[in-house]
């Protein structure tokens, strides 16, 4: 069904929402896999949802505001906002349906493996007391019920919370003044809200014997309505959820010109618009219709749920469930600061080091900040934060070093979609211990990930960097994988000072030695290294590009891998997300060859590689190539040299490209299919682990076996 | 205002203020032997770091570097923001105070990078170039500055820009520049420098009052252009009518924006140190670019349309500047004022250099002896006057406590005393003393030019005081009080003395040597001369001169002199 959009299509590029919802799809595919543990696809079901929820509140709530803007076309593909809407909720309603069976059949399986999820009803006597407690003692002090008449005007419902709505009646009042009242007031049907606390956890553990149950607490709530609203009577209970514009002040995909539309009309636009409503199977046509009259819903724009509502919220049941059996076998992360006691610093001088998380432990960059904070000898610190937990190891340090007098630099990303809150509050915390706390640059998100120690080593002044793909944040770097470099290269230092001085808006971009930044550096680097991959493909030796990366929607890169195409040059590109370039066409892109690998960690490195005539040049980005990573946001690409790292990068990039379990190659219909597996079974992401053991076992230096006698009385070595 | 200028002594800023060199000076009195010229250099900063702030007409940069024995220079941070003081002050004559707002501003984000290093802007080293030195308002904007930021600012002269940009290409290109006819050209935004010298030896040494950002005019470009196009020839012209500019074999030019339109447009050899384009590279280069519009050049260079507008000008300065030239080849080396007064930083600290990069003796007598053959000197009187004036300086160090700037001082005097004789022979030390005091010696700041003027001002003639405004310049208005301080004074006048007896030891080119004897029972001070046998009456006439000369030194050295003859072998 899906695959119908873009097949028909004569366009040289895919759209970039359809694109989205294909990659939303394979994530959707992995809960469906039976090849996966069940808790695994339980996981699965639940970011496919918390995905969705992104992208309506971004990406959908976007399309509306053109379309109300009068946009006629956008995107790379010029279709109209009003022609990517009826594509996206087509493609949402199919895949809605799947994800409930799906979510259906894994939910029998977990119940035959011992893990229930269960209405009040079905629990035994001693559970639905445990569950009336839970309700009274827990529950029912934080809930607000909501009623809507004449005098209540109807609710601002929250974005992405659960609500219980019901209709209302009077119970009829003895007194005649009250029912001439109650005339004035039109009639005693009133409909009632309850919100769901979002404090709370959705699921209440409910003892017994064996087998572990789970009762989603909206059950434990239709039974306790009717006390709620006392004095009423309460019919049809449903459950609602409305999706809301996450108002994304001005959203980086947009062009000029469609900034300034939007900017005209849309300045007396509510904010925080409504763009989905979800509700229910049972709900009532009438209330129904009620509902997106106040919300200012189409018919599309309504969907339907026949099971559990708002599956985000079963990564509590992933995360709060220790069954292995249904888990993925853990992967050990390697150490590579393991038994290298010693300072950080003399690590990284010894050597440039390449970490690839979650393949390799987070512990030396917050080893890097945390030595930095406590040297003497160090100077200042710089680094930038865009994602991070509040209470993570790097902003404790960070605090430290800046109470303990170092210059601290820290670039802070507010407009982390979803994380300003977040972000504001330890922003805080790090000025009020001195720390020199930066936005970045209007109009610019600052999206490169760097740190930056400044040293007075004995031999001189000496920059230590951390340079990655990824967040500075220990948690998503078990889930996400990202490469870094730690280098204190001498050029590289000069770059990234620079790099830090135009973010804090102290210089302007100045020519860079080693590393490209963007806006636009990054983009007319790998513009000039794709021409010059053309210039030196010959018949006998073609050029050749990998890359690594989560999305592929910049047109002017797309165009020119379509003429390196052209000329012969063969791409490989391994991209989980979004991609808008259209390979395999004959004439076209029959040298590119796309595919994407989702699997049990978020792919989320980027990785370029050309062959450069044989001179290999192998760089790491911050950036995808989208319009808004290469022009709109400030992101740093870098190079890799040290003939190892490089040796393992391409090594990884191999295992991907030979992955048939988790790979899915991009057809020129636009439709994604797993690789056909002929050869050895390749899982690339359990595969790199397996090959990172083995390089780290490689390099490091052989020891001879020593000998030490006991000391008498002394320690007997291990174990003490 | 003149604590302006005094501060503006030293070539670097960072030789001692004029309250140190008394002392200094004094301390120096005491031991006998003459120092060699320019020893006087900070200690080294903490650590080997050193910071350095171009106040540019464009922009302001900000680099900090660190040196350490054994090693070249490192360059650690390299700042660079735009703020257009030029614009302010070639359109309206002053800076305004939104832009020294953003001065502000920017001096304060830099503050935030110093910081990273353990340093304070004190500790910064600000140099500023015409576009502070031509504004009106200059001392109350380095006044603000100051009292705003913590940084001090040091108002350059443009010669003294000439001086830092040989330097630096001295430094970046190798000795190979010293080789042959070498034309220097520096285009800033407000001033032009120019710099000849055959085999290392100036021979023109000159800043000229024009930059790209002035012939711009602030206004739309083509114009601007056609009148720069009918200007600069002219301008070319009349100094290739006193300085044969036909002979030059390679051009050197300073230009950010010049490289730009090179780089951009011509087909220009790499090198390390930057670009050069063969003799026929910068012919095709010329001839393609006369019909180019800017919008093409923006296009060509990948400039954004300012930027390529100025490079375009300053492309079209150097057209003018080639035209009379006979050259082989430009070289466009990569560098700016920052790397200048960077180097220049780095030179001036004790221990990390090889001076002879720096060599800033040598560098303020070449200019001086090219100042003097343009008024055509008689160069073996003026080379016998500089030897017994530098022969008496020497030997009456312990008597005199002067330093070696002040040596080299006197050997500049000696070198310009009788270039006013160009204009007339009587009363020629009052044209010496004006043109001194107007011309340029790169090496030496205004200040100390004046001071050589005002000794030569005096070389002749009756003694009867000195006075700075005998040198008739504007910056000695009416009813100003003469700006010397009592150490320059005391200073000027030994020197002054110095000159006047070395001076009347050459009358008739008579003296060949000399030695002096201090006679300290009778107070007495000998200056025992060798003269040729057989000619009493050229040595009664140095007697007579030097009775009439001497009167000066006996005051200030409080002895009586005697001329002592002592026939040669």
């Amino acid at each position: 069904m899906i695959r119908e959009y873009e097949a028909k299509s004569d366009k040289p590029f895919f759209n970039r929402e359809w694109s989205w919802l294909r990659f939303n799809e394979r994530v959707l595919e992995e809960a469906e896999d039976e090849r996966n543990p069940l808790l695994e696809r339980l996981k699965f079901v639940s970011i496919f949802s918390n995905n969705l929820d992104e992208f309506f509140m971004v990406r959908v709530a976007s399309l509306y505001r053109q379309l109300e803007a009068g946009i006629s076309a956008s995107g790379i593909d010029r279709r109209s906002p009003r022609v990517q809407l009826e594509g996206v909720h087509e493609q949402v309603h199919g895949l809605l349906a799947r994800q409930e069976a799906v979510l259906g059949r894994v939910l029998i399986e977990l119940a035959e493996q011992g893990i229930e999820i269960v209405p009040l009803e079905q629990l035994d006597e001693d559970g639905k007391a445990y569950a009336k407690r839970y309700y009274d003692e827990v529950i029912y002090p934080v809930l607000t019920p909501m009623i809507v008449g004449p005098k209540h005007p109807f609710p601002k419902l929250q974005n992405l919370n659960l609500y219980l709505v019901l209709r209302l009646r009077e119970l009829r009042s003895r007194k005649r003044k009250d029912k001439e009242k109650e005339k004035e007031e039109g009639g005693r049907r009133r409909i009632g809200f309850v919100a769901l606390p979002k404090v709370l956890p959705r699921f209440l553990r409910v003892g017994g014997e064996g087998n572990l149950r789970l009762m989603p607490i909206e059950s434990l709530l239709l039974s306790a309505l009717p006390g709620l609203f006392a004095g009423y009577k309460v019919s049809e209970i449903n459950a609602i959820r409305v999706t809301r514009d996450a108002d994304i002040a001005l959203d980086e995909e947009a062009t000029e010109d469609m900034r300034r539309a939007m900017a005209k009309k849309l300045l007396g636009r509510r904010h925080g618009a409504a763009v989905r409503l979800e509700h229910g199977s049972r709900i009532d046509h009438k209330l129904l219709e009620q509902l997106t009259k106040e919300l200012e819903l189409g018919p599309d724009q309504t969907y339907r749920h026949t099971n559990l509502m708002q599956t985000t919220d079963l990564m509590q049941v992933y995360g709060g469930i220790d069954r292995g059996d249904l888990k993925d076998a853990a992967l050990t992360p390697v150490n590579l600061r393991d038994g290298g006691a010693g300072s950080v610093f003399d690590w990284i001088r010894e050597k440039p080091r390449l970490v690839y998380h979650p393949y390799h432990t987070f512990d030396p960059v917050a080893e890097l900040v945390s030595e930095a904070a406590a040297d003497p000898n160090v100077l200042a610190i710089k680094q930038t934060l865009y994602r991070t937990s509040g209470n993570s190891p790097v902003i404790r340090a960070l605090t430290a070093a800046a109470e303990a007098g170092k210059s601290v630099t820290v670039v802070v990303e507010l407009r982390a979609r979803f994380d300003e809150e977040r972000n504001i509050e330890w922003a805080q915390r790090l000025e009020q211990a001195g720390a020199h706390v930066v936005f970045g640059l209007v109009g610019y998100k600052t999206h490169c990930k760097s740190l930056l120690v400044v040293r007075r080593d004995p031999d001189g002044i000496r920059r230590y960097m951390h340079l990655g793909t990824g967040n500075y944040n220990d948690a998503t770097a078990r889930i996400y994988t990202d490469m870094g470099l730690f280098t204190c290269d001498d050029l590289v230092g000069e770059d990234i000072s620079a790099l830090f001085n135009v973010i804090t808006g102290a210089t302007q971009p100045p020519p860079f030695n080693a590393v490209a930044m963007s806006p636009e550096g990054i983009r007319d680097q790998l513009l000039a290294m794709i021409r010059r991959e053309i210039e030196k493909s010959a018949r006998r030796s073609r050029g050749h590009i990998i890359a690594k990366m989560n999305s592929v929607a910049h047109k002017g890169i797309i165009e020119a891998l379509y003429e390196a195409s052209q000329a012969g040059v063969r791409v490989d590109l391994i991209v989980r997300g979004i991609c808008c370039l259209r390979p395999g066409v004959k004439g076209l892109s029959e040298n590119i060859h796309v595919r994407s690998v989702v699997g049990r960690y978020l792919e989320h490195a980027r990785i370029f590689c050309f062959k450069n005539g044989g001179q290999q040049q192998i760089f790491l980005s911050s950036a995808d190539w989208m319009g808004r990573n290469l022009e709109r946001r400030v992101e740093l690409m870098f190079p890799v040299e040290l003939p190892e790292h490089v040796a393992y990068i391409k090594g990884v990039l191999d295992l991907q490209l030979k992955d048939n379990v988790k790979a899915r190659q991009l057809a020129p219909d636009g439709s994604y299919s797993r690789v056909p597996s002929k050869r050895a079974v390749v899982d690339s992401q359990v595969a790199i682990q397996a090959f990172t053991d083995e390089a780290r076992a490689a390099s490091r230096p052989v020891t001879s076996k020593r000998f030490i006698p006991l000391a008498r009385g002394g320690r007997s070595g291990a174990g003490r | 205002m003149a604590t302006v200028t005094s501060k503006q002594r030293g070539t670097s800023g960072r030789r001692p203020t004029p309250k140190k060199a008394t002392s200094s000076s004094a301390a120096r009195g005491r031991g006998a032997a003459p120092k060699p010229v320019d020893d006087v250099a900070e200690p080294a900063l903490d650590h080997g770091l050193l910071a350095v702030m171009d106040v540019g007409s464009r922009a302001l940069r900000l680099g900090i570097g660190e040196v350490m024995e054994g090693r070249p220079l490192r360059r650690l941070e390299t700042l660079d923001a735009p703020v257009a003081i030029g614009v302010d002050t070639f359109s309206q004559g002053r800076i305004r105070a939104t832009t020294t707002e953003a001065v502000v501003h920017t001096l304060e984000d830099f503050a935030l990078v110093l910081r990273d290093y353990g340093l304070k802007p004190r500790d910064v080293h600000v140099v500023a170039t015409s576009a502070v030195r031509d504004a009106t308002n200059r001392e109350v904007f380095l006044d603000r500055i100051e009292k705003r930021t913590g940084y001090r600012i040091v108002v350059i002269d443009a010669i003294e820009e000439t001086r830092l940009a040989r330097q630096l290409v001295r430094h970046l290109v190798g000795p190979s520049l010293d080789e042959g006819v070498v034309m220097l050209l520096a285009f800033g935004g407000g001033g032009t420098q120019l710099i000849v010298q055959r085999d290392a030896a100036i021979v023109v040494a000159e800043s000229r009052q024009f930059g790209i950002l002035k012939l711009q005019e602030a206004g739309p470009i083509e114009p601007a252009l056609r009148s720069a196009r009918r200007f600069l020839p002219k301008v070319v012209r009349s100094i290739a009518r006193i300085h044969d500019l036909e002979s030059v074999e390679r051009i050197v030019v300073v230009s950010t924006d010049v490289l730009r339109f090179v780089a951009g447009l011509g087909e220009p050899e790499e090198h390390p140190w930057g670009l050069s384009l063969s003799r026929s590279a910068f012919d095709r280069l010329e001839a393609s670019s006369r019909e180019l519009t800017t919008k093409q050049v923006a296009k060509q260079t990948g400039l954004e349309r300012g930027a390529a507008e100025l490079a375009f000008m300053a492309f079209e300065e150097l057209r003018a500047f080639v035209a009379p030239c006979g050259f082989e080849s430009v070289l466009l080396p990569r560098c700016s004022m920052l790397d200048s007064v960077m180097l220049d930083s780095a030179l001036s600290l004790a221990g990390t250099v090889d001076s002879s990069t720096r060599d800033l003796p040598a560098t303020i007598e070449s200019s001086a002896w090219a100042l003097a053959r343009k008024y055509r000197i008689s160069e073996s009187h003026i080379q016998q006057v500089r030897a017994l004036a530098l022969q008496l300086f020497d030997q009456l160090v312990p008597l005199t406590g002067l330093d070696a700037r002040a040596r080299l001082l006197l050997s500049v005097a000696a070198i310009l005393h009788d270039i006013g004789i160009y204009v007339g022979t009587t009363e020629h030390e009052r044209h010496s003393a004006y043109l001194i005091a107007n011309s340029e010696v790169m090496g030496l700041d205004s200040a100390e030019l004046r001071r050589v003027a005002l000794v030569v001002r005096h070389h002749r003639a009756p003694f009867r005081d000195i006075d700075s405004r005998d040198l008739g310049l504007d910056v000695f208005a009416a009813g100003q009080r003469d700006p010397l301080l009592p150490a320059e004074r005391v200073e000027v006048l030994k020197l002054t003395a110095l000159l006047r007896v070395a001076d009347a030891l050459d009358t008739n080119h008579f003296c060949r040597a000399v030695q002096l004897r201090v006679d300290t029972t009778h107070e007495e001070l000998h200056v025992v001369i060798e003269t040729r046998a057989g000619d009493r009456e050229g040595f009664l006439d140095l007697q007579r001169a030097f009775a009439a000369k001497a009167d000066l030194a006996e005051e200030v050295f409080g002895m009586k002199l005697k001329l002592i003859e002592v026939l040669a072998e």
